[in-house]
């Protein structure tokens, strides 16, 4: 009996992983995958629900595996996987390989094969809550945390790179059923350095990799406050995601011209810093 | 309150966030500590640490072995069944809580937090402690 059991429905083809996605699980997904390409669905559901571990040869397997169905033109998602599963995909990088995703509905979202639960919130709806939500947890974690009063301006779209140089920016990856988007903060070295000294008081001369992890750590408490007021009270179902952050002279972040940019500016004493957000919403019906 | 001279084990994979738990509990009163990346090397941090660990604060998501699975270690421990443990994150969502509480924690601090805020929270675990 295979390790893996596979359930096709009429645009699905949902696959039930074992609990451990070792050695041996891999060279039996080898003899499965060349027949699960030849399935004629919309997208491969690899259910991680029951899986605690992933090892390197199944990894391998699936980079294969993505790549010969996407000559077909077919998806691949993952969901139910455990917090420390997606924590590892995503610091191996292989998100694009994986797609997490939260559930198999948010995968029938996506596809547009069934309509969005949750509020469903319309696209304006939903980035107006979205903007206030992150313009209140940049704010309680900045001046709680780094011990920084400031103030919130007027959001606005991003039409041109700021004249200000960033010298230090953290990216952080949104995935819920209803949308995806990037949350980037961004400081000029100045402002940044301001607020490293208030908030640990220690003097902080240029941007070092251990003040780069301060950038992170700010990073996780606003997306932490803001997906907790999101899930909780807004019905969405943000899900965990690492920060990535990068350091150096006139830094740009790079966003999907898809979607549109979010600028939220503040101001500190130091000087002004930027949060910006993108967001793509899923069909709804 | 814990005896100031309490030697506090603090777990976080993040650099920064070891600082500002070290930074508030020293404004609380607090001199001695020790720390730790991960939970593996928290528990290797409580089983040796000379003179002993008094308290820990542990954060919750961390590579290797998470906040939750080193509680859940340190409990299993007859030596540490007592330990006040307190769990540090920065989500509080109900679930969370409730399998916090059901693996044994002693309190819950999200972040982001203030000293006071910190300094109520090991006031009431040390009344739990004391309970104990």
């Amino acid at each position: 009996m295979s390790l893996f059991k596979t359930d096709k429905t009429e645009h699905l083809n949902i696959i039930q992983c074992p609990s451990a996605l070792d050695a041996g699980a891999a060279s039996e997904f080898a003899k499965l995958a060349p027949e699960l390409v030849t399935l004629s669905v919309k997208a491969h559901v690899l259910d991680f629900h029951h899986c605690q571990a992933l090892g390197p040869e199944m990894s391998r397997h699936l980079i294969k595996f993505k790549r010969d169905v996407g000559a077909t033109d077919v998806q691949i998602f993952s969901i139910n996987l455990p917090r420390a599963l997606l924590k590892q995909i995503k610091e191996s990088g292989l998100d694009s390989v994986f797609n997490p995703i939260p559930d198999l509905n948010a995968v029938k979202v996506k596809l547009g094969l069934a309509a969005a639960t949750g509020p469903a919130p319309s696209q304006a709806t939903a980035s107006v809550e979205f903007i206030k939500v992150f313009v209140s947890a940049v704010q309680i974690a900045i001046s709680t945390q780094a011990s920084t009063p400031l103030t919130a301006g007027k959001p606005y779209t991003k039409k041109e790179p700021h004249k200000i140089d960033i010298g230090i920016a953290g990216v952080i990856s949104l995935v819920s059923t209803q949308f995806a988007g990037t949350i980037s903060l961004l400081f000029p070295a100045k402002v940044f350095m301001d607020i490293y000294t208030n908030m640990l008081g220690e003097p902080l001369e240029s941007i070092t990799p251990e003040s780069e992890d301060a950038a992170a750590e700010l990073l996780n408490i606003i997306f932490g406050l803001a997906k907790m007021k999101l899930n909780n009270e807004k019905g969405f179902t943000v899900q965990k995601a690492i920060p990535t952050v990068l350091a150096g002279d006139k830094l740009h972040v790079a966003t999907s011209k898809s979607g549109s940019v979010v600028v939220l500016p503040f101001e500190t004493k130091a000087g002004p810093f930027f949060v910006e957000v993108t967001f793509e919403q899923f069909n709804s019906a | 309150m814990f005896d100031l001279k309490s030697r506090i084990l603090i777990v976080d994979d993040m650099l920064t966030m070891r600082k500002l738990v070290i930074k508030s509990c020293k404004e609380i009163g607090f001199s001695d500590f020790t720390e730790a990346a991960d939970g593996n090397l928290g528990w290797d941090k409580l089983t040796t640490a000379e003179p002993a660990i008094n308290l820990i604060i542990s954060d919750w998501n961390m590579p290797n072995c998470s906040g939750l699975e080193f509680l859940k270690k340190v409990r299993r421990d007859p030596r540490y069944a007592k330990m006040p443990f307190v769990l540090l994150t920065a989500e509080a969502e109900a679930g969370q809580v409730v399998e916090a509480v059901q693996a044994g924690v002693t309190s819950y601090i999200v972040k982001p937090f203030t000293t006071a805020a910190l300094s109520a929270k090991l006031e009431a675990a040390s009344l739990k402690f004391i309970k104990k």
